[in-house]
This record gives structure tokens, C-alpha cells and sequence, in this order.
């Protein structure tokens, strides 16, 4: 899907929006702790995006996943002056309102155990599986070492079996 | 680098991400269909913005840079004949060709802070309620040369807000 955008320099916002939309809202979820919240750091990060010259380029899906990302530790740091009752009425949206829902118990267990990555391990994981990146690709958007992508992976990966095989009896 | 194919990661690949609404939809349309001025972060996004308050810090920094750029120390401009105008004038030129040149692209106004400060009493008298909030300012700047290289340069700035209330 990735690479047929880049062959469409002319597509529309709105194809852009259809590939990545779903992807991009999930990656925004790292740093918001409500789904309209995620859905305000896509906005934002999106018409950017699409302002910008680097809708042009060939790695264009990686400045709009960075663009996200950016405008997310940004809400962090905004979000740290909020008030204690906003944190908690925020806090009370269901943690798993990241995916389609579950169709079984084994799948609401993985939903839960990746909310329980560190943030460096979680967001590596969800560009690698659910971005559908490279690790050179996650490299680049995070700015990190392919390696250090790679090893975030590998033990993200193995706290998430661990957590899946604590959690089924 | 990347690693074999694994059936774990399979079942990862098989939890479906949740749709954007058709709001977000509906909003990115808005935004795109409205004259690009910078889109405001979503901390911000129920504040409304002073253009002027946005805008003076950076002409600052602007009227700071050009006069960084085009100051020559006095000692230079000593040593320098009448004669030799042609090549003092020329060199400053040529060092400022070789600088790479920024364009803004994009600016981010995030609201880092508010704080009501309570009433307080203008001068004819009127009651008003001090509102203090805290942003920070970011333009992000293109380089237009090959390397494409982006800075962002960021400053905090205050904004005081005096909003009149009634008592009774």
C-alpha cells in the first residue's frame, strides 16, 4: 500500500487519508489518552503534513508519522499542566478503543499487554506491525539506530508473549 | 535487519486498528479547504490566537538574525581602504551566499500552560478577571538548497488576558 502511494505524487489528501488514516490514528494513541485526542494529533499533524513539501518526497509516509509523532510529545508536555480531573475523566476511556474490538479473549489479553509496553517499545511495535515500516523505515521516523529498533522490537515482542502466556491459564 | 517471519507477530498483524471517525474526516477537510495559516495544536485549538502576539517574537529573531548576519566588526572595516570598497563590499556577499537558506514552512502555537490570577481592578474601575497563559511558539524552517535540511526554532511567550466580569 505504502509503496503504490509513492508512485501517486498527485494523489488527493483523501487517498493519503484512506491508506494511512487508520495507521496514523492508532500511532497517536501513544500519546493521547482519549480517542478524540488521538483524532485532534492526526488532524493537526495531517493538514501539516499536507501543506508542506515533504508531501512531495519519496519517503513522505515517514514525515507524516514523525509529524504525528511530534505533535504527540508536544500534547504531552501540554497535557502535564492539566488539571487532575481532566487526566482521570480522560483515563476512564476504555485503553482498548486502540483496535476494532476483540473478537476473543486471547486478543483483548494482547490489546491489554501492549498498553503495558514502555513507550519506546510500544511505539517501535506499532510502526513496525500496524505501520507496516522497515526497521530502517521506524529508524528514521524515530531517529534511532536501526539496531536499537530492532532490539526495542525483539523485547517488546517477547513482554508481550510473556504477558499473553501469564494471562491465558 | 528485519527478522523471519514470525506467527506471534502474525497474530499482532491480525488485531485490526480502529477507523478514524468520519468526523476527523469532515475536520481535515475543513482545515485544508481554509487558507493555510498555521494550524493551531490540539492544546490550543479552543484558544483563540493574537496574530500580532504570535508573529512580534519571531520579527525580533528575524531583525536579530539579518543584523547578525550582515555585522562586520569595526576592526575589518579599519583595516580596508577606500580602494579596496569593491572587495570589502563583495565578500560579505559571498560568505552570506554560502549560508543555506531557510523558509517557513509551517509554525505550532502549544498552549504549555494557563493561570487565572484572579480579579483584578482597571483603571476606571471595572472589574476583570487576569487569565496568564504560557505558549511556545515553534516555526519550522526548510532549507531550499539540496540537503532539505528542517530546523525548528522555538520561544515561549506570555499572553495576559483581561476579561471584564459583572458583579452584582
Amino acid at each position: 500500500m505504502s509503496a503504490s502511494l509513492h508512485s501517486l505524487p498527485n494523489g488527493t489528501w483523501q487517498s493519503w487519508f484512506d491508506a494511512y488514516g487508520r495507521k496514523l490514528l492508532l500511532f497517536a494513541r501513544q500519546w493521547a489518552t482519549s480517542a478524540a485526542g488521538a483524532e485532534d494529533l492526526v488532524q493537526e499533524a495531517f493538514v501539516r503534513f499536507w501543506r508542506s513539501p515533504h508531501r512531495n518526497d519519496a519517503d513522505a509516509h515517514l514525515q507524516l508519522f514523525a509529524m504525528v509523532r511530534r505533535a504527540g510529545l508536544d500534547h504531552v508536555r501540554a497535557a502535564s499542566r492539566r488539571t487532575a480531573r481532566e487526566q482521570a475523566a480522560a483515563a476512564d476511556e476504555d485503553a482498548h478503543a486502540w483496535f476494532a474490538p476483540a473478537p476473543d479473549e486471547r486478543d483483548a489479553a494482547l490489546q491489554a499487554a501492549l498498553g503495558q509496553l514502555p513507550p519506546e517499545q510500544r511505539e517501535v511495535v506499532v510502526l513496525k506491525i500496524w505501520g507496516e515500516l522497515t526497521f530502517e523505515q521506524v529508524a528514521r521516523t524515530l531517529d534511532i539506530p536501526a539496531n536499537t529498533a530492532a532490539s526495542r522490537y525483539r523485547y517488546a515482542l517477547e513482554a508481550l508473549r510473556r504477558a499473553l502466556a501469564a494471562s491465558t491459564p | 535487519m528485519n527478522t523471519p517471519h514470525d506467527s506471534f507477530e502474525d497474530e499482532l498483524r491480525a488485531l485490526r486498528a480502529a477507523d478514524p471517525s468520519l468526523r476527523l474526516a469532515s475536520r481535515i477537510a475543513a482545515d485544508l479547504a481554509a487558507p493555510p495559516t498555521a494550524p493551531a495544536p490540539a492544546a490550543m485549538r479552543r484558544t483563540a490566537t493574537r496574530a500580532v502576539m504570535l508573529w512580534l517574537p519571531w520579527g525580533v529573531a528575524a531583525a536579530m538574525t539579518v543584523a547578525f548576519l550582515t555585522h562586520r566588526p569595526a576592526a575589518t572595516t579599519a583595516q580596508a581602504p577606500t580602494p579596496a570598497t569593491e572587495t570589502a563590499t563583495a565578500a560579505p556577499s559571498l560568505a552570506q551566499d554560502a549560508l543555506p537558506r531557510f523558509t517557513p514552512v509551517s509554525t505550532t502555537k502549544t498552549l504549555v500552560g494557563a493561570l487565572d490570577e484572579g480579579v483584578v481592578f482597571l483603571e476606571d474601575g471595572r472589574p476583570a478577571r487576569k487569565l496568564r497563559y504560557e505558549f511556545v511558539d515553534t516555526v519550522d524552517l526548510l532549507s531550499t538548497d539540496a540537503s532539505r535540511a528542517m530546523i525548528a526554532v522555538s520561544t515561549p511567550r506570555e499572553e495576559i488576558r483581561l476579561v471584564p466580569v459583572q458583579t452584582y
